[in-house]
């Protein structure tokens, strides 16, 4: 294998990597608050891009067609939690992991319904044209996607870690009792955290817009691929999760770039389960706490 | 001293279940501002299930709870915290992953819109007074804290909200000697700062020292009464 070669996959993996950590990321903010599996983000990042292709091809700017769709989807998101997961706050986990599904299912409904089955896309953002380096060809978007995954992971740390808020959606994951005693309302923070993952699933959906195209079906293969992600890297800390992203990135690269025929759809998935059969908990996570 | 006799907290024929089981069955009492009041009785008498009715964390089904003459019986546990109410559980309920000064702010978290950081800030530092070994471990997670140290920040977690009353469910349990004596300072130092104090303590003699009432309850009613401060 040759330096282009190499470096072409180790971007595209970098590339990847950044859109499952993001992914990731979506599923870990209301896991961490709410410990339920919301198996509708990817619908939220379906939502993100379809409606940002919309509004541009409206002819709105870039900037707010993107601002428009993480609206619209973050109400999506609040309405998720307010008219579903709400009413159903003393189901069972598995209930309310079905009533998400039962949700994405729906989002992709009337998503066909108002767009119809064609796949949309967009111009790399602001039409930045591809980098040549060396041998590799870097496409435009792709320094879009690395960038903002980064602004938004460093956006994500700050928010739990120094603000008053983001602590306090850590303290409901870390013992919810206590946060009431604390006066810190659990409904309010699962609220929030469903609108914060549904924003951050739709910034989501416009970055890779330009890279794969979208369409009503795309949310589901990536809530599969974003759980994975997240579960390899152990979904209880971010950091694991952004690990798990880049990881399972960087392998479906690899595969992809060695292994004529499409198989990486099924060899990524399965190196992954391999790692999660030996270490249960994910790559960081080693104690027994859940 | 003036307010002395005002009562802070009363409880009218306060009944309340865990599930189907009765826990209270008709609790009536009345804690003056500025007391230290200690509940004793065997256990399963209904103790913890007084506090937590108190907080809103067990509701009740018959009868009224007054905090300064406000109904709180039906108020959700955020909101009677807000109103000055702090409850330190026997299980403390402590943040595990967050460190000891993350616990000390979120303590204080339905203050932060009103009075802002510094005043919080200040707070810290008195807690810090009160508890030195928190100042040494604040950077530490609270889960990895010695049994003794998680109860102390359990109480400091408990101050940050400035509550006017405070209960506290077994503040001693498991505490070394030295350290019981510490708590039952830190305690009558408070109600001397102004905050009224309702505790369970099983050590009934080291909280007589500093009581002023005692309430004895058994099956989920109160048996007698009596002024310890005379």
């Amino acid at each position: 294998m040759n330096f282009s070669v190499a470096l072409q996959i180790l971007i595209s993996g970098l590339n990847l990597g950044c859109i499952y950590a993001a992914l990731g990321l979506g599923f870990f903010v209301v896991y961490s608050v709410t410990r339920v599996f919301n198996l509708a983000q990817g619908e939220f990042v379906m939502l993100g891009g379809m409606l940002t292709a919309s509004f541009y091809t409206m002819g709105i700017p870039l900037i707010p067609s993107i601002l428009l769709a993480v609206i619209i989807t973050a109400l999506a998101g609040a309405g998720l939690y307010r008219f579903i997961m709400y009413p159903a706050r003393k189901s069972s986990g598995v209930t309310k992991v079905f009533l998400t599904v039962g949700f994405a299912l729906a989002i992709e409904g009337i998503a066909l319904r108002v767009w119809g089955w064609e796949f949309r896309s967009l111009p790399a953002f602001f039409n930045s044209p591809s980098i040549q380096l060396w041998e590799a060809t870097i496409f435009g978007q792709t320094p879009w996607v690395i960038g903002v995954t980064l602004l938004m992971v460093i956006g994500l740390f700050f928010f739990f870690g120094r603000t008053i808020q983001g602590k306090a959606l850590r303290a409901c994951a870390d013992e919810p009792l206590g946060a009431r005693m604390m006066g810190i309302s659990i409904e309010r923070m699962a609220l929030f955290s469903f609108i914060l993952a549904a924003g951050l699933g739709a910034v989501v959906g416009a970055l890779i817009t330009p890279l794969t195209m979208t369409s009503y079906s795309v949310g589901w293969p990536l809530t599969i691929k974003g759980v994975l992600a997240a579960f390899v890297g152990g979904i209880t800390r971010a950091e694991g999760v952004i690990l798990g992203g880049l990881v399972f990135g960087m392998i479906e690269a690899i595969t992809a770039g060695l292994i004529p025929g499409g198989y990486h759809n099924a060899i990524a998935p399965g190196i992954l389960i391999l790692v999660l059969l030996f270490r249960r908990h994910g790559l960081l996570v080693t104690a027994g706490r859940e | 001293m003036m307010g002395q006799n005002r009562a802070i907290l009363q409880m009218n024929d306060v009944h309340a279940n865990y599930g189907s089981v009765p826990a209270l069955r008709g609790v009536s009492l009345y804690i003056r501002q500025g007391e230290i009041a200690v509940l004793t009785g065997p256990h399963g008498s209904g103790k913890t299930a007084m506090l937590k009715a108190i907080c809103g964390l067990l509701s009740v089904v018959r009868g009224k709870v007054l905090f300064s003459g406000l109904s709180i019986h039906s108020l959700s546990p955020e909101k009677i915290v807000a109103l000055g109410i702090a409850y330190v559980d026997e299980m403390k309920l402590l943040f595990p992953s967050m460190s000891v000064i993350d616990n000390l702010i979120l303590g204080a978290y339905h203050r932060h819109r009103k009075e802002g950081r510094d005043k919080i800030e200040q707070d810290i530092k008195t807690v810090y007074q009160l508890f030195p070994v928190l100042k040494e471990r604040r950077k530490q997670y609270a889960g990895t804290l010695s049994g003794g140290e998680q109860r102390m920040l359990a109480i400091g977690r408990a101050l940050m909200s400035s509550p006017r009353l405070l209960l506290l469910d077994c503040p001693t349990l498991g505490l070394a000697p030295k350290l019981v004596k510490k708590v039952m300072g830190v305690i009558s130092e408070l109600r001397d700062q102004g905050v009224t104090i309702l505790l369970i303590e099983q050590k009934v003699r080291t909280a007589i020292n500093i009581a002023d009432r005692r309430y004895v309850m058994e099956e989920g009613r109160i048996i007698s009464e009596g002024s310890l401060s005379g």
